[in-house]
């Protein structure tokens, strides 16, 4: 009785944390493999048209609308004090300290997670991956390595671009 | 060094508590051609991807020149597969990559060869598995499926390797198309003198290409011979899978 209530404890647990501990050293490998060479710069390229160039819509979309939605509700708040000229500062601080990151962040992770997450699964299951081993090349390397690099290098512009037509939407 | 090229000894692999393979002995030699035959699920695939170091057998040992290859560094890994080729199974093309990039990847990155090059040996290659000059520039979703299988063996052989696994080359292709692939079989083992395991269920084509045949059975080779041993032997296992009966000593749980 006991003992079966601490199996059926202990096993989650033990599966929590191999899980962790593969998590750790997949993050290890996959870091240490950006300072390694060989580099594959055409993959690196295209991730980063991936990542940046066509995430650029869909911040902006939701950047422009919160710099709207900021400018209009702080008006009418503002307006009952007489404070109409404050207005902007409030839009230019809010959305380039908070919205701006958080939004372009947020819309990144959505839509490019699930499209790496899918992408690469599917490779898994159609032994591509295999592939890529038995012609000797290293799949973190191949397809890893490209991916962070370009989310690392990537997310500060898409911030800025963000911040940028945030404060013209407000 | 010996002639042997490829010794297997004793080799465990198990998925959780289902046995796969269950202490097998192996040898090829060095430009030798086997066919590894046996029933679905019976590991074969399982075995090719332990030789190449894809899976880790839990137990046993496998040289590959004399050397050994289970539980070695990714390094000698990549190394090892630098002088491999391998026809997958499902074919396994890039699918994000065209026809002759995915013929010429091993070229381009390993050897370090130049674009333009490698295209037209690519575009040589494909020729050769009986692929006009105009698939190079499709993508391996616009292919049927015996197209694609061709490109799998063109990316095979294009880097030609020592060592070239295939795993089911003439499945899923008419009986015209498999005897082009046997014969491409043949002549890329014999032309660039490189040994082969094929896996197969195609007796025709075990015929056609197999200097030696073995059979695959519940994890060990129970049967190892040539052709013409083929036809004489009284291994009742052998027999059946030949002469393709559901009755014998192998049973298929349904
Ligand atoms: N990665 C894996 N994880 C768990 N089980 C696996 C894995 N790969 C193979 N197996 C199991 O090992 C057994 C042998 O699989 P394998 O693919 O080697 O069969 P096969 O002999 O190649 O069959 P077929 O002729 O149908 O291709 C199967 O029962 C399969 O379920
Ligand atoms: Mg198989």
């Amino acid at each position: 009785m006991i003992q079966k209530f601490l199996r059926r404890l202990g096993q989650p647990l033990v599966k929590f944390f191999s899980s962790l501990g593969e998590l750790s050293i997949f993050v290890m490998r996959s870091v240490a493999n950006c300072f390694v060479p060989p580099f594959y710069g055409r993959n690196l390229m295209r991730q980063v048209m991936d990542i940046g160039f066509y995430s650029l819509p869909v911040v902006g979309l939701t950047t422009i609308f919160a710099g709207m939605v900021i400018a209009l509700q702080s008006y009418s708040g503002f307006s009952r004090f007489g404070a109409e000229s404050a207005v902007a500062s409030v839009v230019l601080i809010s959305v380039t300290r908070e919205l701006a990151p958080v939004l372009s962040a947020l819309m990144v992770a959505g839509r490019i997670g699930a499209a790496m997450a899918a992408e690469i699964g599917t490779m898994r299951v159609t032994e591509q991956i295999d592939a890529l081993t038995t012609l000797s090349t290293n799949p973190y390397k191949y397809l890893i390595t490209p991916r962070i690099v370009a989310a690392v290098v990537v997310l500060p512009l898409l911030v800025l671009i963000g911040g940028v037509i945030g404060i013209f939407g407000g | 060094m010996s002639d042997i090229k490829i010794k297997i000894t004793n080799l465990h692999k198990a998925f959780g508590r289902k046995v796969v393979l269950d202490g097998l002995d192996l040898e090829i030699k060095k430009g030798e051609s086997l066919v590894v035959i046996g029933g679905s699920g019976t590991g074969k695939s399982v075995l090719i991807k332990c030789i190449q170091g894809i899976l880790t057998p839990e137990q046993g040992s496998i040289l590959i020149d004399d050397e050994e290859v289970v539980g070695v560094s990714e390094k000698e890994k990549e190394k090892l597969h630098a002088k491999m080729g391998m026809l997958f199974q499902g074919g396994a093309l890039f699918d994000s990559l065209s026809v002759w990039e995915n013929v010429a990847f091993g070229l381009i990155e390993n050897q370090k060869m130049d674009k333009k090059n490698a295209k037209m040996e690519a575009i040589r290659v494909l020729r050769q598995v009986g692929l006009a000059p105009d698939v190079a520039d499709l993508y391996p979703s616009e292919l049927s499926g015996g197209m694609q299988k061709r490109v799998g063996l063109a990316r095979a052989i294009a880097t030609r390797p020592e060592i070239i696994f295939f795993d089911e080359p003439t499945t899923g292709l008419d009986p015209i198309m498999s005897d082009v692939i046997n014969g491409l079989i043949n002549e890329s083992v014999k032309g660039l003198g490189a040994t082969a395991l094929t896996i197969t269920h195609d007796m025709a084509s075990a015929r056609k290409i197999a200097d030696r045949i073995a059979m695959l059975y519940k994890g060990k080779i129970i049967w190892q011979g040539t052709v013409k041993e083929l036809d004489k032997t009284d291994n009742e296992y052998v027999r059946q899978f030949i002469n393709g009966s559901s009755e014998g000593p192998i049973k298929v749980e349904v």
